[in-house]
């Protein structure tokens, strides 16, 4: 799939979580009772500004599916795939690596969270995953990881305890 | 202006002044390193003036960082053709070109020199401006604030990348997002959905720092094998003469201008002056051809503008507590949580407060022209650290950082939560500022309107009738035409491709 396609469908499932969650939260500011005392209330913020969202979210979904259409239209098999940039190496995105980090973060939020393993082992152990793996685990980049991570992981948490007086799980 | 002289005189104690030099040291470095910004570091930092005994230093500190990272900028611009910050985008188109001829010393020079210029014009006009809008600005009731707060929502979309309607649906979504908690004129719960740990609202601390931090430390792990092709630094010839000081006088003047006025407007950053100064600084140029292959012009007129608009940013916020900028917005968070309400009723309850920030921007300017020209060689090497080591501390930082401000682990949550959303809202092309803008005025906004109406009796027609307010409304409205205008010849010269 071609990158504005894929831009597209990615802008379409944001505008789809903004709808819902634009929509809960006007049925939920319905649900508070209205003031007596001024004009306004809790609750009407809240409706005006999710009506707001809800309309700019539709205008802007009707642009991302005509984008969308377009792509798909230049993605037909008898059309041929234009080259952006002759020569030049095609540029690679590392997804991948970036949901591993997203994984090691919410484990480490969740083990802190537990209060199973202190923050001054977790951090360091937090930090090696990270580095390694957007070294590509390579073996020869396995010490300096481990080194890197050790102090600075077990440097900080200290610091922050003992320095800064911030009581880490 | 004896508060301005104690202020400044406190700055080159020792102490205020270590945290000065630090704080526009790690300003460039964070400046010049691609993928990490002023805003990351000073968000980062924030949590930590917590445990600084005088919030004098650590306003010192905040506002050193910010001029000293929108300095930084040039030198990866300059050197790998990488803006360090989007503000550097503009010098990449004049300052690579010059550098890959073997003029890296030159360009940097002018960069340098031009920024220290563009720092000082618009610390001028703050200095000059400040007090007198500050006065003005006490005049202000419910109305006009509400006022205020539409037009500098409307300006930042209308002038964010992309287009206008990504950019007011980020501002509502921060204004929403700000929303949850206790109903300070109520003081009920609202919108928790029945979690305990919304009660408080969400923070603004993790907030930013998910928006802001972990969304780019994603961003530049998935753009990891990126290349750039880096030049090393000289230092010849970084000084500039007094010809070239006399052939740049109009640009540099000009381009301050620009700067100062575009940092004033609220909302609008570094980036968008930059872009101004130098395409004026093209149309009015006899040699435009000249811009984009090592034009010393080119280079002068991004610098100063990126520079001044420091200063003009500053404007808003000590006058009347509306971010001029993205970082700016950081720094009004910064003041709300240790307990200041930024407005300008504190030019007289706590006048040391906008005076430090004044002096400040004048002193860190000194000392980054200092810096940068003895160091530069130094901090051109610095640019190039791997990123597999930084970024997983920086990581590390914003969780221990969300978690810091309240010691709730909530927050480290909501931090990750926000980064995978910023992260995703920039794929999708809808800009973050305006989301933060929105986040931290959505509040204002709304109990203003609130007062006004409870004022006027539920009626909305002071809010057009009264002058100040008018104004803003009107300009509000010429602004959203405007856009809206733009939006639809964009749609249809897309569709009829």
């Amino acid at each position: 799939m071609k990158p504005e396609s894929q831009n597209a469908i990615i802008e379409l499932a944001l505008y789809l979580l903004f709808s819902a969650i634009s929509v809960a939260i006007f049925f939920n500011a319905r649900t508070l009772p209205t003031s007596t005392r001024e004009p306004l209330g809790s609750a009407t913020m809240p409706q005006i500004v999710s009506v707001i969202i809800l309309v700019i979210c539709a205008a802007l979904s009707l642009r991302a599916l005509a984008e969308l259409r377009r792509g798909m239209a230049r993605n037909a098999p008898h059309a041929p795939a234009p080259d952006p940039a002759p020569g030049r190496p095609r540029e690679v995105k590392r997804y991948g690596l970036a949901t591993c980090l997203l994984i090691y973060s919410i484990a480490f939020v969740g083990l802190l969270q537990m209060r199973i393993v202190p923050a001054r082992f977790l951090a360091p152990l937090f930090l090696f995953l990270c580095i390694w793996t957007l070294l590509r685990f390579r073996k020869r980049s396995l010490l300096p990881a481990a080194l890197v991570a050790g102090v600075i992981g077990y440097g900080t948490s200290e610091v922050f305890s003992h320095i800064f007086y911030i009581n880490l799980p | 202006m004896d508060v301005f002289f104690s202020s400044a005189l406190h700055i080159v104690t020792p102490i205020p002044f270590m945290w000065c030099v630090l704080g526009v040291a790690l300003g460039i470095v964070v400046g010049a390193i691609p993928g990490l910004s002023g805003a990351m570091l000073i968000t980062m930092t924030v949590p930590l003036t917590f445990f600084m005994g005088d919030f004098h230093d650590a306003l010192i500190l905040l506002v050193s960082m910010y001029v000293g990272s929108v300095s930084g900028g040039l030198i990866s611009a300059t050197l790998l053709r990488m803006p360090g910050t989007p503000a550097a985008v503009m010098t990449t188109l004049d300052g690579y070109p010059m550098a890959r001829s073997g003029q890296a010393g030159r360009a940097l020079g002018l960069g340098i020199m031009a920024s220290f210029a563009g720092g000082l014009v618009s610390w001028l006009f703050l200095v000059i401006l400040s007090p007198m809008l500050a006065i003005w600005a006490t005049k202000f009731g419910p109305w006009e604030y509400f006022a205020m707060v539409a037009m500098a929502l409307v300006l930042i979309a209308s002038v964010s990348s992309g287009s206008m309607l990504k950019g007011l649906l980020a501002g509502f979504l921060g204004i929403i997002a700000s929303m949850p908690g206790v109903d300070e004129s109520t003081g009920r719960l609202r919108l928790t959905f029945g979690f305990d740990e919304w009660s408080n609202g969400l923070t603004l601390l993790p907030v930013l720092l998910g928006i802001f931090v972990i969304s780019q430390v994603l961003k530049y792990v998935v753009d990891i094998d990126a290349k750039s092709e880096a030049i090393s630094a000289s230092t010849k010839n970084m000084l500039m003469s007094l010809k070239d000081w006399k052939d740049q006088a109009v640009n540099i003047i000009r381009s301050s201008l620009i700067g100062t006025w575009v940092g004033i407007l609220p909302g609008i950053g570094a980036s968008i002056g930059s872009i101004c100064a130098y395409s004026v600084a093209r149309n009015v140029s006899k040699t435009p051809e000249k811009f984009g292959t090592g034009f010393e012009d080119g280079i002068i007129a991004s610098e100063t503008a990126n520079n001044a608009t420091v200063g003009g940013a500053l404007v808003p916020l000590v006058t009347m507590g509306i971010p001029g900028s993205v970082i700016d917005a950081i720094l009004i968070s910064a003041l709300l949580m240790h307990n200041l309400q930024p407005g300008p009723l504190l030019f007289v309850t706590e006048p040391e407060i906008p005076y430090t920030i004044i002096a400040t921007h004048l002193i860190a300017n000194v000392v980054m022209v200092v810096l940068m020209l003895v160091s530069v060689k130094w901090i051109a090497r610095l640019v190039q650290v791997p990123t597999a080591y930084l970024m997983p501390v920086i990581l590390m930082f914003c969780i221990v950082g969300s978690f810091s401000m309240q010691n709730r682990e909530f927050d480290m949550w909501v931090a990750i939560v926000f980064g995978v959303l910023g992260f995703a809202m920039e794929r999708a092309r809808i800009p973050l500022a305006p989301f933060v803008i929105g986040f931290i005025l959505g509040d204002l906004a709304e109990s203003t309107l609130r007062s006004g109406l409870m004022a006027s009796a539920g009626s909305i027609e002071p809010l057009f009738t009264r002058p100040i307010s008018g104004t803003f409304l009107v300009i509000t409205a010429l602004l959203l035409v405007w856009s809206i205008v733009t939006e639809i010849r964009i749609t249809r010269q897309l569709s009829a491709r």
